[in-house]
């Protein structure tokens, strides 16, 4: 998650185009197969579904940061963005080395169909194991809000810069199932 | 029978009624105690001025030949049957607060201020007192700020990385206390550091006073823009994306604030890195701070000013907020998109 979280903060922290497209050849390049194809997916608008409802999420946030709804409520519409507001909001977590994007992935596969009651203790527990950005992309995959700004065609580019038109066809498939 | 409040707030700003002083008045007042030297606290105009001896430079710096008189931290001064005192506010060098007593009654107003030692500023003294007057500027719980290690080395990786990427870094953060922070954080074994003439003119007024800092070089018109490989610019922010940055090449633009904590900001702010350094405190330490003041009576001047009140009576104390004419917005850490 750390590689995927890093990924992130560079897109995010430039508006450059060319700039985009090398943090994305290099990530992809030494990423491991399933995140690659993780990361491949989830750029190209594939989200996991809602796993929690946006509201659950922020009460347990706030229980778990020891705060009043109000305050999470107020800390939100400054924010902007729940996932945000919960990533920020929560106390400093101790990063767990070597777990990745699709290591939590999986993870939130296998509570899916757990009642909320126990989704609960799956998600404050994962929450611990992530610093802020990380927890950020968490939250999003755990609202079904993921959204990055990377176009198709800046995708394409540095897909093309990697690894060819094969992997493209993958993702597409992926994309498909 | 009740006597009146030690302090008021009025129109002017804060005041004394038995002493015969204001304190960080924001209108022309004839006796006036100085938090420290950001424009939003020590303004022109004022008949006499009181300040920490460690103040003195940056003020005169600003204000030009005033009538100043100086204290040291926890000396104590009469001033019209009231006695007051200075102690470190930990926001930037030779910043206070302002302890005011009068028999058992006993307020500390706390200007700006920040709990976490910077290695420049006199490290934040809590004063225990019955009345508080407290900024709010990062009054809610998503504001925490990263420990002092961890911001140096985003700092200089950002550094490497755009000297790398062919680009010269060029730094914005406000000259008084922020700029000189960031000198502590930097790698000089990278390369070079130059500085705007805004950010050299406090850095001398501060090294004339004994602060140990980093080499700097100053720009100037003459400068060679070749002659400094592997320099990193330190400026205003204003200087960002300015003719004066643009003389160095393609940039890469870093900016320091506790505003960064926020995607939203960073990203309208269009910079190229965010870094989270605040000379105000977090949620974290106004609370912390707040604690230790052992007051039950809390007024909050400046910042989220609504919320940070309503938590605080939630928690039981006894907060209001008092509208004043505290921004930050110009010279402190509190700029947002409103300005240019
Ligand atoms: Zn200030
Ligand atoms: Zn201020």
């Amino acid at each position: 998650m750390k590689d995927f979280a890093a990924l992130f903060t560079r897109l995010d922290a430039t508006t450059r185009t060319t700039e985009k497209v090398a943090a994305l050849a290099e990530y992809l390049e030494q990423a491991p197969e399933d995140d690659r194809l993780w990361t491949l997916a989830l750029f190209t608008g594939r989200r996991p579904k809602r796993l929690v409802s946006a509201a659950r999420l922020r009460a347990w946030a706030g229980e778990r940061a020891g705060l009043p709804d109000w305050l999470v409520e107020e800390s939100y519409s400054i924010v902007g963005d729940l996932a945000e507001t919960i990533a920020l909001l929560l106390p400093e977590g101790e990063p767990v080395e070597g777990k990745s994007l699709s290591h939590w992935i999986k993870y939130l596969q296998g509570i899916a169909h757990l009642p909320d009651d126990e989704k609960k203790p799956a998600i404050l527990d994962a929450w611990d194991q992530l610093d802020a950005t990380q927890r950020l992309l968490f939250d999003k995959l755990v609202t079904g809000g993921f959204r990055v700004g990377v176009s198709q065609k800046l995708m394409t580019r540095a897909l093309a810069r990697v690894t060819g038109q094969e992997e493209a066809a993958l993702a597409h498939r992926l994309m498909g199932d | 029978m009740a006597r009146d409040p030690l302090l008021i707030f009025t129109p002017e700003g804060i005041h004394c009624p038995e002493g015969g002083f204001h304190i960080d008045p924001w209108r022309p007042v004839a006796r006036a105690l100085i938090t420290h030297g950001h424009a939003d606290h020590a303004r022109e105009g004022h008949g006499a001025y009181l300040a920490p001896h460690a103040a003195a430079p940056v003020l005169r710096h600003r204000l030009g030949d005033i009538r100043l008189g100086t204290l040291a931290y926890g000396e104590p001064r009469e001033i019209g049957g009231v006695t007051v005192c200075f102690h470190p506010a930990g926001h930037v060098p030779g910043s206070a607060q302002i302890r005011v007593a009068r028999g058992g009654e006993v307020w500390v107003v706390s200007g700006d201020y920040k709990v976490a030692p910077d290695g420049l500023s006199e490290p934040f003294e809590p004063v225990e007192c019955q009345h508080f007057v407290t900024e709010s500027t990062f009054g809610l719980p998503v504001f925490r700020w990263p420990d002092r290690d961890q911001v140096a080395a985003e700092l200089n990786g950002w550094w490497k990385d755009s000297l790398a990427a062919g680009r010269r870094p060029v730094l914005g953060a406000y000259a008084l206390g922020k700029a000189l922070r960031l000198l502590t954080l930097l790698d000089p074994s990278i390369g070079p550091i130059l500085t705007h003439g805004a950010v050299e003119a406090t850095n001398a007024a501060l090294r004339a006073q004994g602060l140990s800092l980093p080499e700097t070089v100053r720009v100037t018109p003459e400068t060679d823009p070749d002659a400094y490989p592997g320099a990193l610019l330190l400026a205003p922010p204003s200087a960002l994306g300015s003719r004066w940055a643009r003389h160095f090449g393609p940039s890469s633009n870093g900016f320091a604030s506790g505003w960064m904590r926020l995607r939203g900001v960073r990203r309208r702010r269009a910079v190229d890195r965010g870094f989270v350094v605040s000379d105000h405190a977090d949620w974290a330490g106004l609370n912390w701070a707040i604690d230790q003041t052992k007051a039950e009576n809390v007024y909050v001047t400046h910042g989220y000013t609504e919320n940070f009140t309503r938590w605080l009576c939630d928690k039981g104390l006894n907060a209001q907020v008092v509208p004043t004419e505290f921004g930050g917005e110009v010279e402190d850490d509190a700029v947002t998109e409103a300005e240019a």
